[in-house]
C-alpha cells in the first residue's frame, strides 16, 4: 500500500548549507555597506551645503554690488542749479540763444 | 537571546546604527533561509539578503508602527528574492504566477546531496507556482500564522489558507510519486 509522504520524518531539514562564519561576515558587510552609504550622504550634505554658502554669498555680493553701483549712480544725478548756471555762463551768446530756442518749448523741462 | 520587535524598533528611533545590529541579529538566519528556499543558489541568496537588509535600514522611517515587524521584513525579503529572479531571465515572476518557473536544485555549492529526501522536498516545493511557494514556506518553516502570511503576500487569509492546502497536497503527491 502506498502510504502518503510524512513530513515529521523531513521536519524543517533543508540541503542547504552556508560557508563558515557566513552570517558574521553577512552582518559586516552589511553594516559597511549601511554606514558607508550613511557617510555619502552626510558627505553630500556637506557639498551641498558649501554649495549653498557659495551660491548665497555670491547673490548677497550682487546684490550688495548693485546697491553700491546704483548709489554712485545716484550720487552723480543731482547737480547744483549754480553749476548749470555757471556752465551756461561760459558759453557763447549765439550758443546760449540756441540752447534757449531748442528747449524753452521743451514740456518736460518746462514741466 | 533576540531582542524582541518592540526592542529593535525602538533602537532603531533611537540609536538607529544599534538599532540595526539587534534587527540583524534577530533576522539575519531567517530571513536568509527564506531567500534560500525561493532562490536556491547561495550566492544569489546572499546578495538578496545585504540588498534587503539595506533597503530595511534605508527604508525605515517609512515603517508603519502599527504593523508587524516580522512581515514588514519578509516582505521586502519577499519582493527582493522575486526581483532577483526576474533579473536572472527566470521570465516576469510575480506572486501571482500560476507556473512554476523556478525549476529545481541545480548541482552548486553549499547543498548536501546525501540527505535526499529534504533534496527532494525542496525540489518538490520549487515545482510549485510562487505564490504557493511562498506560502508553504513561510508557514512550513517560519511557523507564520495565515493573517501574517496574507499580509506578507498581500492576500486573504482564506486565500493563504487555500494556497497552504493547496501546496501541501502537491507536495505530498510528488514525494509520493518520487519515492
Amino acid at each position: 500500500m502506498n502510504r502518503d509522504f510524512d513530513f515529521n520524518r523531513v521536519g524543517k531539514r533543508m540541503p542547504y548549507t552556508v560557508p563558515e562564519d557566513f552570517f558574521a561576515k553577512l552582518e559586516d558587510d552589511v553594516c559597511r555597506k549601511v554606514t558607508s552609504r550613511r557617510r555619502m550622504s552626510v558627505k553630500d550634505r556637506r557639498s551641498f551645503m558649501r554649495f549653498a554658502v557659495v551660491t548665497l554669498a555670491t547673490a548677497a555680493a550682487s546684490v550688495i554690488l548693485f546697491f553700491v553701483i546704483d548709489g554712485t549712480f545716484k550720487a552723480t544725478a543731482p547737480v547744483e542749479f549754480a553749476e548749470v548756471e555757471q556752465a551756461f555762463g561760459c558759453l557763447s551768446t549765439e550758443d546760449q540763444m540756441y540752447m534757449l530756442s531748442v528747449y524753452q518749448d521743451d514740456i518736460f523741462i518746462n514741466e | 537571546m533576540a531582542a524582541s520587535d518592540k526592542d529593535i524598533i525602538l533602537a532603531m528611533k533611537r540609536h538607529p546604527d544599534k538599532g540595526f545590529r539587534l534587527l540583524m541579529d534577530a533576522y539575519k538566519e531567517p530571513v536568509y533561509w527564506h531567500i534560500r528556499r525561493l532562490v536556491v543558489a547561495h550566492a544569489d541568496a546572499q546578495d538578496v539578503a545585504q540588498e534587503t537588509f539595506v533597503r530595511i535600514f534605508r527604508s525605515f522611517s517609512r515603517f508603519d508602527e502599527g504593523c508587524s515587524l516580522r512581515a514588514w521584513i519578509y516582505r521586502i525579503a519577499t519582493n527582493e528574492a522575486l526581483r532577483m529572479l526576474d533579473r536572472n531571465g527566470l521570465g516576469r515572476l510575480s506572486l501571482d504566477d500560476r507556473t512554476a518557473d523556478v525549476g529545481c536544485i541545480a548541482a552548486g555549492c553549499y547543498v548536501d546531496y546525501s540527505d535526499l529526501e529534504t533534496v527532494l522536498l525542496q525540489n518538490a516545493i520549487l515545482s510549485l507556482p510562487p505564490r504557493q511557494q511562498i506560502v508553504f514556506n513561510l508557514r512550513y518553516y517560519d511557523d507564520m500564522d495565515y493573517k501574517e502570511i496574507a499580509g506578507i503576500t498581500d492576500s486573504t487569509v482564506s486565500a493563504v489558507k487555500a494556497n497552504y492546502h493547496i501546496a501541501k497536497g502537491k507536495i505530498i503527491q510528488y514525494m509520493n510519486s518520487h519515492d
